[in-house]
């Protein structure tokens, strides 16, 4: 047996390296998965809760608030073992680990779509209707492009909660990387190696995510001021610095 | 399959104990997640380079390891590192505390921005000692914008304490876990589990909106 | 490089300041002299500098260059890299700071605070008076802008015009040797200009040292010992108030038609 060293043991992690990359892999994958199952389903739950009928409306609010109260953990357990032994249905562990993170995100993403789609400027529908646009047409010729401008950073801080969430589907042993962690951390008795290992791998894959975010918000905001995304004549901010010239800037000089 | 109420009800006290373990942890990690984020987020505002970049090393780190992992590094993989144990109680607290750090420094720092600079001009302006003007101006008005978003980092962090079974923590799920394999009701327990977590936590949210109403309320109270 | 000879009333002198923001020079090369007891008034065009001109007395915006003097001692705004010193020249300019008083465009009262209380803090943490010493102060201040009775009331519920009352009371209760107004009345709906416009008339007329930034040329015309004409971050003209009934620079002239047609 392994000497219980207090040194990061390297050569332990490095025989084991091409595993654990290949569970991130499906990490990353299951996220992915989820995160676009997520969008449909979330787009179609926001679409619901801003249209006429008072019965959908109401679902889909449901829909909304039930997700987002309960927690993964247990929305997992429910559906894999609940399901399973209850209506005899059974799933195999990752495709009901990428349902189960699709359904709770669909929530999230729905209410960040409805929000999203709400914030847009009330004269931005009304100039759409004046012109004779049809609804459709004012929806996603005019409002839905606005509306993902704002909506970009929260869709980001979503996905990177898909890909953290995705460990908790080790309790049903879905052999992503959290899962491949405690069993490589079981054989080897070396816990405190892969349990860093797999935390700078999330660390790693959420920081790519964050970066890749904030490059599309700079292009969405640029391609908004040559008139691309949004409908010429929206009056946009395109700088949060934009002050008279020789006005005294407020923030900078004093922090 | 019908429904099994009986054993529902016959579980109920002891889950009901587990629960109050669980919002313990909560509470507890929320505090820790309080003072670390604060630390953070002054740090980020710091006039020095190294606290800022201190600031964001921590928030990428804590934002970018998922509570999962933190509870085992610290449950599991600490020990290894240290030679003494760590009770599954102060792990999870530990392990929360961490998470939420990141939450709530990005809550402060959001709030203490969101105060009109002006403010801070005026305190310097007076001539108010520096303490004085973060105690007694920014921060306090400052706190009006992080009431909501405080209450979510707690909502998200209760909903995370859910998992602490996993390190052995004997809260609600672990009850229903463990009296389930013993009865073959795991649906009916986890359902109940889950039923009084989403009440809990519609709950806590609601409190919060509560709270906020309160403070805007309070301060024209003496219009 | 102090200047305190005995018999030179100059207050606040400024030399050689500059001050940019990125590439747009905001700033570029101020000398003036302000005596004790002077009310001087500030007019250009916006943009003009004049604004950030008056924040640097106080290094509310501290100049990239140039030196700002006050009572005879040079300002230093905190800048040094060791936070024991920088709690030091930040004490010290606190110090300076709670001997002129600034009055802002849009206010800038702590709305979380009482009225009374938006007066007696800088009293109180500051200058180190007692609740009940801070609130005579204070009670007196509000008596002299006519807000007494509005003491226990939130600023949420003033008026503009008394919000800046408050804003001048608060400023006045540290009994400052220099007045800084930045354009105090240009947030301020047209019927309640003239009450702070009084105040600020009264305060001239009490031998009260003040800056003031301002496009209320009648006002200007009227308080003035002297006023300076700023564009570009330079001083164009400056001179006794009566000189700009004729004026004589050409850019001068052209500011005040604009302003007045």
């Amino acid at each position: 047996m392994r000497e219980k060293g207090f040194a990061f043991d390297l050569g332990v992690v490095l025989a084991h390296l091409p595993e654990m990359l290949g569970a991130f892999g499906l990490s990353v994958a299951v996220a992915v998965a989820a995160m676009a199952l997520a969008t449909a389903a979330g787009l179609l739950v926001a679409v619901g809760a801003t249209s006429r009928w008072r019965v959908l409306v109401a679902l889909c609010f449901a829909h909304i608030q039930v997700f987002r109260g309960v927690a993964l953990y247990v929305l997992i357990i429910w559906v894999y073992f609940g399901l399973a032994i209850t209506l005899q249905v059974n799933i195999a562990p990752t495709p009901a680990g990428i349902l189960t993170l699709a359904l709770l995100d669909s929530a999230y993403l729905a209410e960040i779509f409805r929000t999203g789609l709400q914030k847009v400027d009330r004269g931005q529908r009304e100039a759409g209707a004046a012109l004779g646009l049809s609804d459709g047409a004012i929806l996603w010729r005019v409002v839905v492009p606005q509306a993902v401008r704002s909506m970009i950073p929260a869709i980001g801080n979503q996905f990177t909660d898909v890909l953290k969430d995705t460990s908790i589907l080790a309790v049903i042993a879905v052999p992503e990387l959290m899962y491949t962690s405690q069993s490589l951390a079981q054989q080897t008795y070396r816990p405190f190696e892969f349990y860093t290992v797999a935390g700078v791998l999330f660390v790693i894959g959420v920081s790519v995510i964050t970066y890749a975010v904030r490059v599309a918000e700079r292009r969405v905001r640029r391609g908004a001021v040559r008139g691309v995304v949004a409908p010429a004549g929206v009056p946009m901010v395109t700088s949060v610095s934009g002050r008279e010239p020789g006005e005294p800037p407020r923030m900078e000089d004093e922090r | 399959m019908s429904f099994d109420f009986d054993i529902v009800l016959r579980t109920l006290p002891a889950m009901l104990q587990g629960l109050v373990l669980t919002v313990e942890i909560a509470v507890w990690g929320f505090v820790v997640a309080v003072v670390l984020g604060l630390l953070v987020a002054v740090l980020g505002l710091a006039r020095y380079r190294t606290p800022r970049w201190i600031a964001s090393a921590w928030l990428a780190l804590m934002r970018g390891v998922p509570l999962l992992v933190f509870m085992y590094w610290v449950y599991y993989g600490l020990p290894q590192l240290t030679g003494a144990t760590i009770g599954s109680f102060a792990a999870a607290v530990v392990a929360l505390g961490l998470t939420g750090s990141a939450y709530m420094g990005e809550v402060f720092r959001a709030g203490l921005l969101a105060v009109d600079p002006g403010q801070q001009e005026a305190a310097d302006a007076l001539g108010l000692p520096r303490s004085t003007a973060f105690w007694r101006v920014v921060l306090p008005q400052a706190a009006r914008f992080m009431v909501a978003p405080s209450v979510n980092v707690f909502v998200g962090l209760l909903k995370g304490a859910t998992i602490v079974s996993v390190i052995g923590v004997a809260d609600m799920l672990y009850i229903a876990k463990k009296v389930s394999v013993q009865t073959f009701t795991p649906f009916e327990l986890y359902t109940t589990a889950g039923l009084i977590l989403v009440v809990i936590t519609v709950a806590v949210a609601l409190l919060g909106f509560v709270v906020e109403r309160r403070l805007d309320r309070g301060r024209v109270r003496h219009a | 490089m102090t200047a305190n000879t005995p018999g030179d009333d100059v207050l606040v002198r400024l030399r050689g300041i500059r001050k940019a923001f990125g590439a747009n020079v905001v700033l570029d090369g101020v000398d003036l002299d302000v005596r004790a007891g002077e009310v001087l008034v500030l007019l250009g065009p916006s943009g003009s500098g004049k604004s950030t001109l008056l924040r640097t007395v106080n290094m509310l915006t501290p100049p990239d260059a140039g030196t700002v003097e006050f009572d005879g001692e040079v300002l230093v705004p905190p800048a040094s890299r060791w936070p024991w010193a920088y709690r030091r020249q930040s004490a010290r300019l606190a110090r300076h700071r709670r001997e002129m008083g600034m009055v802002f465009q849009h206010f800038n009262v702590f709305p979380h605070m009482s009225v009374l209380r938006n007066i007696t803090l800088a009293l109180r943490s500051a200058q180190g008076l007692s609740k009940a010493d801070a609130e005579a102060v204070a009670l007196e201040r509000l008596r002299a802008v006519s807000l007494a009775e509005k003491a226990s009331a939130y600023p949420d519920s003033l008026s503009g015009g008394q919000k800046q009352r408050l804003a001048i009371a608060r400023a006045l209760a540290l009994a400052p040797k220099l007045m800084l107004f930045d354009e105090a009345t240009s947030a301020l709906d047209p019927e309640l200009v003239k009450g702070v416009l009084d105040e600020m008339r009264a305060l001239a007329g009490s031998g009260m040292t003040m800056i003031v930034v301002t496009h209320e040329i009648q006002f200007a015309k009227e308080v003035a010992d002297r006023v300076v004409f700023m564009e570009h971050g330079r001083i164009v003209e400056e001179g006794p108030a009566a000189q700009f009934d004729e004026p004589r620079e050409q850019r001068t002239r052209e500011f005040l038609r604009a302003l007045s047609s």
